[in-house]
């Protein structure tokens, strides 16, 4: 085995396309260097992340309360989410719209931002900062702001809109709001989408302006026939990154509603509902929740799959 | 093969990547030496935490060679809190624990029964008040220990002064009184809240609003053997129309709940912040009022019953707390000797005292709450005889299931998505759903 071993590893490639043996002393050692220092990691990964993946596979297909040993039920779970699980459903379908209004703020608002902000304007230093510190602050600490925020008696998004003659929103008690309270917390997060906006606005050539100015164009037409497809790539990046993020969404749900997902269910969101089903609820339904985590997990595999997909499409790469 | 600065630089990557784990584990009193450390979570916030280092630190003074690394952990997260460290085989020894959680884990054997050790130390249950210690009892074993109480949950507090600018000179004992007091001194226009004459949606401890007003209206919800859900019949109906008629006083659900983020709990009460006249609270109410509004001219009243219902039963004894040990706790034997001393030691700075700190009932018949330096609180009276009217409510084994859907039955209701007869039927069925499914594993 150990030879069987040996042999696949000297037929490994490396990323030049150099197999093991042909490697030099000098770049083996290196290579093992390498692979020592992200040792620690891949050890991380291998017990805190894949060991937990393949595990909850198969805890899918039991029934497991947490303090007895798992029963083997099949696919049970699984027919029972589709046909008899109606808040799996309500859960997928705010999640779904979560997804859908965060990505397209964080994408439109944080390519904006980052047009503005590569301007030469003075103190960009502090602008930038500014946008982007919201994103670093903790996500508990955040969301308590922002019951503060969307408080309906006197919260100051409803002070802000009082100047223009709009009446009190009860935006975390009201069926109707709540979720747009969801969407516009999601603006906090806008700075990571605008930093990596930022850098690909800067790896932009400047002769490609400078032959559209010659050429007469206008801003509206640099910006639509120069910056955004080069910026396709980033657009990419980002809408990938969004997605996979949206769909997870918990801890503001979590503390801002308590727990509950009120009101109505209006911000129960696909990964409360697995919580609930994992730990609030006696006796506990690892195996279900186990079951509606897969689920997610291939919802979100398709959806990156199709943008993966879809990508030779509309995506431009300089090179 | 390796320079010995890469070896070094190596170990230093793996030291800092173990590091933050390490500091992370252990906040017990540094001064205290002994062999055994006992772990013990609870659930003790605000203003009872230093309380509670009080009663540990006079524990690990009773008993040399213990240690207590005590643990608040928020009331909210406590099953997922429990349940993993169950899972890892590495469970707290004592914990502070929920009688409505009890069925699950007394089933599953997950914690340990305490008759042999209350056996062999003398403790009866003839130290506790009846029916405080009922809800610790399950196939006939004693799985906890009850402190504090599960009764004078249901209490009206009330600030007097309010009520007698409406021409109140105590509180109503009924449901249609209590409905003229709601709009007399309700507060606000425009279909916005300024002041909620009283709010028949939240109640004190973790019990669904809906179950308090079914039991005041003299109907149990669940039958005495725990497999009967008895909620869809006429003091059903009536209990779900007085929230309904409360709720639409206060300008309706979303208002009411956009009034309620206002509030909280100790010093941000509604009574407190002044934006109740009323509301219903539990006997712990009385220690945050001395804390946080001595100044208040307040009072106690039994909450009102309904149509069906009569003036002897009133409020609903439910759950309540209490200390268990888990099963594979470290050090069972010295967590028994913690939790005899919270929850019954009268003499030193232990159970008794706890209480008496908080001014609050005793589950313990021997330990007079109220009693603090010598004193008996002048409330003292009004609030027992108000928990004597309480009425022991049942915990089914799939409780926190449960709350949920009651909860959601209210909000069906007062949202106009569902007729009261209509949510009544599918939550009765929807619960018993459960139970069956419960029972036919368990039973």
């Amino acid at each position: 085995m150990a030879t069987a071993f040996g042999s696949q590893l000297t037929e490994l490639k490396n990323t030049t396309g150099e197999r093991w043996r042909d490697l030099s002393p000098m770049r083996k050692r290196e290579a093992r260097i390498g692979l020592m220092f992200i040792a620690p990691w891949m050890i991380g990964v291998l017990f805190f992340s894949l060991a937990p993946f393949l595990v909850s596979f198969f805890l899918s297909f039991t029934k497991y309360n947490i303090v007895e040993p798992p029963t083997w039920v099949g696919t049970k779970n699984y027919i029972e989410i589709f046909t008899a699980d109606p808040l799996f459903w309500k859960s997928l379908g705010n999640t779904a719209i979560y997804v859908v209004g965060s990505v397209t703020i964080r994408i439109f608002l944080g390519f904006g931002l980052a047009l503005l902000l590569n301007l030469k304007v003075r103190f960009l230093g502090l602008w930038r900062t500014l946008f982007y510190i919201p994103s670093v602050v903790p996500l508990v600490a955040l969301s308590i702001v922002w019951l503060y925020l969307l408080n309906g008696r006197v919260g100051l998004l409803n002070w802000f809109l009082s100047f223009f003659g709009i009446e009190r929103i009860r935006w975390m008690t009201s069926p109707d709001y709540a979720m747009i309270g969801l969407l516009i917390m999601s603006t906090t997060w806008v700075g990571v989408t605008m930093v990596i906006f930022l850098a690909g606005l800067q790896g932009i050539p400047e002769d490609y302006y400078d032959a559209a100015k010659i050429d007469g164009a206008n801003v509206f037409q640099r910006l639509w026939r120069i910056t955004i497809p080069l910026m396709t790539p980033t657009i990419y990046l980002n809408v990938l990154i969004n997605i996979i993020n949206a769909f997870q969404v918990f801890t503001q749900v979590f503390i801002m509603t308590n727990g509950t997902g009120d009101p109505r269910d209006a911000t129960r969101v696909y990964v409360l509902h697995i919580f609930d089903h994992a730990f609030q609820y006696l006796p506990p339904e690892m195996g279900y929740s186990s079951a509606l985590a897969w689920i997610l997990f291939m919802i979100i595999f398709v959806f990156t799959a199709i943008i993966v997909a879809s990508s030779r499409r509309w995506v431009f790469y300089q090179n | 093969m390796f320079k010995k600065s890469t070896i070094l630089l190596f170990i230093f990557v793996m030291v800092l990547s173990i590091v933050p784990m390490a500091t992370t584990i252990s906040a017990q009193d540094a001064e205290c030496e002994g062999d055994v450390t006992l772990t013990f979570w609870h659930h003790w916030g605000g203003n009872r935490v230093e309380l509670m280092d009080a009663q540990v630190a006079a524990f690990e003074a009773a008993n040399p060679g213990v240690c207590v690394d005590s643990v608040f952990l928020p009331w909210d997260n406590r099953l997922q809190n429990l349940l993993t460290a169950i899972a890892a085989e590495s469970p707290p020894d004592v914990t502070m624990f929920g009688r409505q959680d009890l069925p699950f884990f007394a089933a599953t054997e997950s914690i340990i029964p305490l008759d042999d050790y209350m056996a062999a130390d003398g403790i009866s249950e003839d130290m506790f008040v009846p029916s405080e210690f009922v809800g610790n009892v399950y196939n006939g074993q004693t799985w906890m220990l009850p402190q504090p109480t599960g009764g004078a949950l249901n209490i009206i507090w009330y600030n007097a002064d309010h009520l007698a600018e409406a021409g109140y000179d105590s509180f109503p004992e009924t449901w249609e009184g209590v409905l003229e007091l709601t709009e007399a001194t309700r507060v606000g226009e425009g279909g916005f809240l300024d002041r909620v004459g009283f709010n028949a949606l939240a109640t004190g401890g973790s019990q669904p609003p809906f179950l308090v007003w079914l039991n005041a209206n003299g109907q149990d919800w669940l039958s005495e053997d725990l497999r009967t859900v008895t909620i869809n019949n006429e003091a059903g109906v009536e209990a779900l129309q007085f929230m309904q008629a409360v709720t639409d006083v206060n300008f309706g659900i979303e208002e009411v709940r956009s009034f309620e983020e206002g509030v909280g709990e100790f010093d941000q009460l509604g009574i407190i912040l002044d934006m109740y006249s009323s509301e219903m609270n539990g006997s712990w109410t009385l220690f945050q009022l001395e804390e946080h509004a001595d100044t208040l001219n307040f009072d106690v009243a039994p909450i009102p019953y309904g149509p069906s219902g009569n003036a002897d039963r009133r409020g609903s004894a439910w759950g309540g707390w209490g200390y268990m040990i888990p099963k594979n706790a470290a050090h069972p034997d010295e967590a028994w000797q913690l939790v005899k001393w919270l929850t019954t030691d009268l003499e030193d700075i232990g159970a008794c005292w706890f209480l008496q700190q908080q001014q609050r009932p005793s589950p313990l018949v021997d330990c007079d709450g109220y009693l603090k330096d010598g004193v008996t609180h002048p409330r003292a009276q009004s609030i027992l005889d108000i928990a004597a009217l309480d009425n022991v409510a049942t915990i089914s084994p799939v409780q926190p299931q449960a709350d949920v859907i009651i909860n959601t039955m209210v909000d069906d209701v007062l949202f106009g998505d569902k007729s009261i007869e209509d949510a009544l039927a599918d939550t009765e069925a929807e619960i018993q759903a459960l139970l069956d499914e419960f029972w036919s594993e368990y039973n």
